[in-house]
């Protein structure tokens, strides 16, 4: 489970593939278990904060014989803080992994 | 008849008014309808009506007070650009201040310098700090008590140094100089010591012709009329007495008050009353003179204090203990911190109750 702080990237990462709109968005984080204790009405939040920064656009789409929606979409900005987020990651899991395989290594060799 | 989903964006959209402008909430609630609306539909299946499948989608969508707080919490904590917990700070030591403005300047609700104008811009600056107490308060969506208990009670342990660095005593406890004022007061306390002096000749003067005179033919002007005895000494206010028909300003002759003179720092003394005639006048004299020439040294001795206190601020010193002084501001502090938190109980249980009361209405639909 991730921590509540990176709802904002499970977002961008979420939209990296193509512009989704929110039910679709909420729906594949919780999938993922990555919103925690948050309820579905308890992520708007962070996308609208994340359209504020300039990370995302929206805009309601109507022409689609559907009930009407808001539709997100990654910008240049959004996809330059995914990178950031990804690379803080990557560093996170592999600080993560060389600790623990180097604790194994240390309870197999006995080296007390 | 309204279905679940209706009930619940006209309860989200209330709650969001408290704190987003109507267009962000519209957006808002457009969104969350959307949303619901197509939870809704993914949750029907056989044995699954659509209330009930109203019901799921919003369980997993959150109560409106739930997602409002998550929206207003996020979108609208900030008044005129600043945090409201700094305008809560700044109000609350607005507050503080207004209501010690007499011990903390000297000058305040008891008027010793008769300045009625600037009580009022004090009243006014009070009222004005509590409604955005209140204000910001609610724009934080909560309540700010640990703050404001934090801030009184500071001020509470830090009266005893602040006064004794902000306020310059003398001997007495209810008036002084205020650091801010120091090259302007300490002209006007000097003032206010020659006019004691010259007061003092006057007295001993005054007695020495009383002694003599057989009628107020043998009188010197400023011992005859107190109007005269008034300008030469510059006391305040014009001397009058008690007749019959109440005071009566002008008249009869002057006296010395038993009392000495009552001299304020800002070079004011009061130190005259007035007889009705000579034989009252020469009564007057035999038994407020020599009282009035007992007090003054002492008098004398406090308003040279002042003055050397405020030449030794003027110079460097920094501190003055004057326990009474950061006593008053204590107490008077102690004495509004329950209002700040009545406000502050009151402003945030506003917006709550109105989260409440909308969850209330949501269970009965």
């Amino acid at each position: 489970m991730a921590f509540r702080g990176d709802i904002k990237a499970l977002i961008l990462g979420t939209l990296q593939g193509e512009p989704l709109h929110g039910y679709e968005i909420v729906r594949r984080i919780r999938e993922t278990g990555g919103a925690g204790r948050l309820s579905e009405g308890q992520i708007y939040p962070y996308l609208h904060d994340l359209e504020q920064e300039g990370h995302l656009t929206a805009e309601w789409q109507t022409d689609t014989g559907a009930a009407p929606r808001r539709v997100y979409q990654l910008t240049p900005a959004g996809r330059a803080e995914l990178s950031r987020h990804r690379l803080a990651w990557e560093q996170f899991v592999a600080g993560v992994g060389s600790l623990l395989s180097g604790n194994a290594k240390t309870a197999e060799g006995g080296n007390v | 008849m309204p279905s679940l989903i209706d009930w619940y964006v006209v309860e989200l959209k209330h709650l969001l008014s408290a704190g987003l402008p109507l267009d962000r909430v519209d957006e808002i609630v457009r969104e969350s309808e959307s949303h619901l609306r197509e939870s809704v539909q993914s949750h029907l299946r056989p044995g699954v009506d659509a209330e009930e499948a109203a019901r799921l989608a919003i369980e997993a969508y959150g109560q409106p007070a739930r997602v409002a707080s998550a929206f207003l919490a996020r979108s609208s904590r900030r008044m005129a650009g600043i945090d409201p917990i700094w305008w809560v700070a700044a109000c609350s030591l607005l507050a503080v201040w207004c209501w010690n403005f007499e011990w903390m300047t000297f000058r305040g609700p008891f008027d010793i310098f008769g300045e009625s104008w600037l009580m009022c811009a004090v009243l006014v600056a009070g009222a004005v700090g509590l409604g955005l107490l209140a204000k910001s308060v609610r724009a934080g969506f909560r309540s700010y008590r640990a703050w404001i208990l934090g801030i009184g009670l500071g001020i509470v342990a830090l009266s005893r140094p602040l006064m004794s660095f902000w306020m310059i005593p003398g001997a007495s406890e209810w008036q002084g100089i205020s650091r801010l004022h120091l090259s302007r007061d300490i002209g006007r306390v000097e003032q206010t010591l020659t006019r004691m002096g010259a007061y003092r000749e006057y007295v001993e003067r005054g007695l020495a012709a009383y002694s003599k005179a057989k009628s107020s033919k043998d009188l010197p002007a400023d011992l005859l009329d107190p109007v005269t005895a008034q300008i030469e000494l510059h006391t305040q206010p014009a001397p009058g007495y008690f007749g019959p028909s109440g005071y009566e300003p002008v008249g009869g002759m002057p006296v010395p008050s038993p009392y000495g003179a009552d001299a304020m720092v800002d070079g004011r003394i009061w130190a005259l009353n007035t007889a009705k005639d000579f034989e009252a006048a020469r009564g007057g004299w035999r038994k407020n003179g020599p009282l009035a020439l007992a007090a003054l040294p002492r008098q004398l001795d406090d308003m040279a204090l002042q003055l050397r206190n405020a030449r030794e601020a003027q110079h460097g010193r920094l501190f003055f203990p004057q326990p009474e002084l950061s006593k008053e501001v204590a107490i008077h502090t102690l004495e509004l911190l329950p209002l700040l938190l009545l406000i502050d109980w009151l402003a945030s249980s506003s917006v709550t109750r109105r989260k409440r009361w909308a969850r209330k209405r949501l269970v009965v639909a």
